[in-house]
């Protein structure tokens, strides 16, 4: 274990003496937490006062980056490759879609609604994870995700068909409690999904950080231990497999409040799914703000891209990307950033001491 | 106490384990000698629930072992450490122990994601009763160090930390002198016995380094062929002729 | 009877493809253990060549040759680029580089030839006319032609496999790859020459798919769909069985062929999610599919 340096405030940590130490919860954590909390509360408001079209590039940013919060947690954390994930997000989004317009309900109930049904499907499809190892369980996902344009298709009065289903604005208008009119709509979505987003990550931090996150890690890394260490298995897979579904069904939902017309053969195709998953990558996969890192790349590199050539070109740097980052940074952007930043400044948690006056356990 | 009988074992055309049998009483260490492809692995391997056997019965303190499924195995109060090392590599010593505490006191889903007090409690207490065993093992200088790169030896120090933070009754230890020095045998042996007396465990213990088995068991049986061969004190069993002839009729 | 045979017809043919297709999946599985996602949009940038040359005036009997050659080096270069340096690690690795090639290929396509619907010739007659009657089905001679193609590719992939060492190296690999770099088999020429040999065929495969099957014009999801179908076939047939893939193919093709002509009842296209079902059963009921040999895991 190094010693704490003491290094003057001005000069950094030398590498030659090693990185700086941290303890958690310590005075100098609590601070730079409280900066980057202060940091993140700025860029909120800032995007709260954008014009409708670059608020909406971070509204969608919101939506993906909860879309691959929820692939984070069935492919990074418990190691089941799914690359059609898009299914969930489209199934979200035709839930709430199908809810509005047929249906009549209000937009923000649809939102449980649509995690209850991506929750059930996704355990369904977790199935068959049981039995089906890696690169399997990845043509099952891919088969999902290339048949969900079709089932859609399928129950076209339902969904509107291959002609896709339209919202009305008049429907998505913000509650009376937010105190939005219908003419600010695309804040209403906004700051919607901003919380969402919000409640998402803590509840991954809170999954990752603790004891059934660590559960998940063991199952990716070393099935055999961890059922011997007590884990069950198939619980496990099967569970994550539909909160993943789920989440990413949230998202969906938010997608479909935010753009209002859904139409499966534009966005939740196959490479939709692929997308999220290239996006899972670079920005780091098992890490807990590499989805949002990630979704800034699904937002942003079209959108500049576009300005090269044609929409295609797109696609054509996310490969380049990813597969640069699967050389040089296999643990993605998030990975890479948090592998530097170790040789300068290190976190370690508390030593744990046992309560005073408490039991063995 | 743990009660194998008649146990039959085949992959495809081999027979790896012939009608074994013996038992294991409590707080006793057991060695278990043999050749290699003796059939030893595969034992540990049926125990614990990753082979089923085509025959046969084992019973730990009354209970039917091949009734139960993988992970309920620790639940019974049985562990083991592998001979190859499964650790998690990304995972800290200190995490990779307190995955060992799974079973005693299972995280649930819906109290993690929120965040719940309980569940915060809970991992506090296992963190501290992983951290005394760090201490007791001399772990605690690299606690937080992810498993990932860390020497062999180290490693089966940490196998064993999680292996006890259950509080197991039975202990399966795989192989745990391979790749160990000739002190670190040692002291693994004498790390062995204290641990048996403060915490109290039998353990079933397959080795090679005769030094080891010998020294610290109390009842050793040997196997060959996927059959027991002898079983009874150290002393008899290198006494044994059966045993030399398993052992130096192979290095012909 | 006669619209039962023409079902079976265009099924057969249909179905030829998918043989094809889950060939090369085949191939690359042999040697590698692992299944090339890109194997459709591999096929997609080489037909969008073909079809590209047909545009400068080839005929396109004189394209295919070179285009296969350009699918055998672009598989060769993929597998010597971007997925060697990946194998030693996990396999989700390689799959990750696999879907990231297909985004990069469907995208390539589309930067260079726009998303627009090419218009490909085809190689074989196929007019109104050109058939032959059989017992009262018109046979095209398209689909003649086909069959025999795939026919070919089947048997000299058989003999490749049986009868050469090159093929033996091949099956070598792909079961033990330390052990046979101990018998002096040079692992990476063999595996790249898999895959060049995996997306020669299924360059084949493109050029001979896109004016067979609806909706006979080239566009950038042509091979989404065929994917499935290949893989569920491949899988059916065993993920490293020749005669599988076959096997599997054909099943494929002739069963969506009758689902579709009969069962209408069901309503609309349900071929993609009879894949998906088909895949899921394999893979829980019997996973090494009809032919595939048996994996026995070492714990």
């Amino acid at each position: 274990m190094l010693e704490p340096k003491t290094t003057p405030a001005q000069a950094p940590a030398s590498t030659k003496r090693g990185p700086r130490v941290i303890r958690r919860g310590g005075r100098e954590h609590t601070v730079l937490l409280g900066i980057g909390a202060v940091l993140a509360v700025l860029v909120i408001l800032w995007g709260g006062q954008l014009d409708p079209f670059n608020q909406g590039q971070l509204t969608r940013v919101a939506i993906f980056a909860i879309a691959i919060v929820g692939l984070n947690i069935a492919t990074g954390y418990i190691g089941l490759l799914s690359v059609g994930h898009s299914a969930f997000f489209g199934l979200g989004a035709y839930t709430t879609g199908v809810l509005v317009v047929k249906y009549e309900w209000d937009p923000l109930m649809t939102i449980p609604a649509a995690l209850v049904v991506c929750l059930v499907v996704g355990l369904l499809v977790g199935l068959p994870a049981l039995r089906i190892r890696g690169l399997y369980l990845a043509m099952v996902t891919l088969a999902f995700g290339v048949a969900f344009p079709e089932i859609v298709a399928h129950f076209d009065d339902l969904t509107g068909g291959a002609e896709g289903m339209t919202i009305r604005r008049q429907q998505l208008r913000p509650p009376e409690w937010s105190g939005f009119t219908l003419g600010e709509r695309s804040q209403w979505v906004y700051w919607l999904c901003v919380v969402v987003l919000l409640i998402v990550m803590w509840i991954a931090h809170n999954m990752v950080r603790g004891r059934y996150g660590m559960a998940m890690i063991a199952v990716r890394e070393n099935e055999i231990a961890a059922a011997s260490s007590g884990i069950n298995i198939a619980v496990m897979k099967v569970t994550a497999f539909g909160v993943s579904g789920a989440v990413t069904g949230v998202a969906g939902s938010l997608f479909a409040m935010y753009i209002g017309s859904l139409f499966a053969e534009g966005s939740f195709t196959l490479l939709a799914g692929i997308t999220l998953l290239i996006g899972l990558v670079i920005g780091g996969e098992a890490t807990r703000s590499g989805p949002l890192v990630g979704a800034l790349a699904v937002v942003f590199v079209p959108y500049y891209a576009a300005e090269l050539g044609q929409g295609q070109v797109a696609a054509v740097l996310f490969a380049v990307v990813l597969i640069f980052v699967i050389f040089v940074a296999p643990a993605g952007i998030v990975g890479g950033i948090a592998k530097a930043v170790r040789k300068v400044v290190v976190v370690t948690p508390r030593i744990p001491r046992k309560p005073e006056g408490t039991q063995q356990s | 106490m743990l009660e194998i009988s008649d146990l039959v074992m085949r992959f495809g055309g081999v027979t790896a384990l012939d009608r074994v049998g013996f038992t294991v009483a409590d707080n006793e260490i057991c060695g278990l000698i043999g050749p290699n492809g003796a059939g030893k692995t595969s034992l540990f391997n049926c125990i614990t629930r990753i082979y089923r056997p085509e025959e046969g019965a084992v019973r730990f303190n009354g209970t039917d072992l091949l009734s139960l499924r993988r992970h309920q195995i620790v639940r019974h109060g049985i562990v083991r450490t592998f001979q190859n090392l499964a650790l998690f590599p990304t995972l800290s010593v200190l995490d990779n122990t307190v995955v060992g505490a799974h079973s005693t006191s299972t995280p649930h889903l819906v109290p993690s994601l929120l965040g719940w007090p309980t569940t915060r409690a809970a991992r506090r207490r296992v963190e501290a009763d992983a951290w005394e065993l760090l201490e007791r093992l001399e772990l605690t200088d690299l606690a937080f160090h992810p498993a990932a790169g860390l020497p062999f030896g180290t490693l089966k120090r940490v196998e064993l930390a999680r292996a006890l933070i259950s509080r197991p009754s039975l202990l399966l230890l795989d192989e745990p002198a391979g790749g160990l020095t000739h002190s670190e045998v040692n002291e693994l042996g004498q790390l062995i016995l204290g641990l048996r007396d403060d915490y109290g465990f039998s353990a079933l213990l397959v080795e090679h380094h005769m030094g080891l088995v010998m020294g610290i068991s109390d009842h050793v049986v040997a196997m060959d062929f996927g059959r027991t061969i002898a079983d009874g004190s150290p002393a008899e069993v290198q006494r044994d002729p059966a045993v030399a002839e398993a052992y130096l009729g192979r290095t012909a | 009877m006669d619209i039962f045979l023409s079902r079976l017809f265009s099924g057969m043919t249909a179905g030829s493809i998918y043989v094809l297709i889950a060939l090369a999946l085949v191939v690359v599985f042999r040697s590698s253990s692992t299944i090339n996602f890109a194997q459709g949009e591999f096929a997609l940038f080489t037909t969008y060549v073909a079809w590209w040359l047909t545009e400068r005036g080839l005929n396109i009997w004189v394209a295919i040759p070179p285009i296969i050659v350009l699918g055998f080096v672009m598989g060769a270069l993929a597998e010597r680029f971007l997925i060697r340096p990946v194998r030693k690690r996990d396999e989700t690795a390689i799959l990750i580089v696999a879907l990231g090639l297909f985004t990069g290929l469907n995208g390539l396509d589309g930067w260079i030839w726009g998303s627009d619907e090419k218009v490909f010739p085809a190689m074989f007659p196929s007019g109104e006319d050109d058939y032959v009657s059989v017992l009262g089905a018109r046979l095209h001679y398209d689909s003649i032609l086909v069959w025999i193609f795939a026919a070919a590719v089947v048997i000299g992939l058989t003999v490749l496999f049986k009868r050469t060492s090159l093929g033996l190296e091949m099956r070598a690999v792909a079961t033990n790859p330390e052990s046979a770099a101990l018998c002096g088999i040079k692992v990476g020429r063999i595996l790249t020459i898999s895959w060049g040999l995996s997306a020669a065929i299924g360059s084949l495969a493109g050029v001979m798919l896109v004016p067979t099957i609806p909706p006979g014009q080239l566009n950038l999801a042509s091979m989404f769909q065929v994917l499935i179908f290949a893989s569920a076939a491949a899988l059916l047939g065993g993920l490293d069985s020749v005669k599988g893939a076959v096997v599997g193919g054909m099943v494929m093709g002739i069963g969506l062929a009758m689902i579709n002509g009969y069962a209408t009842f069901i309503g609309g296209s349900f071929s993609l999610t009879f894949a998906l079902i088909l895949i899921v059963v394999v893979l829980v009921v019997r996973p090494t599919g009809l032919y595939g040999t048996r994996r026995l895991e070492r714990v």
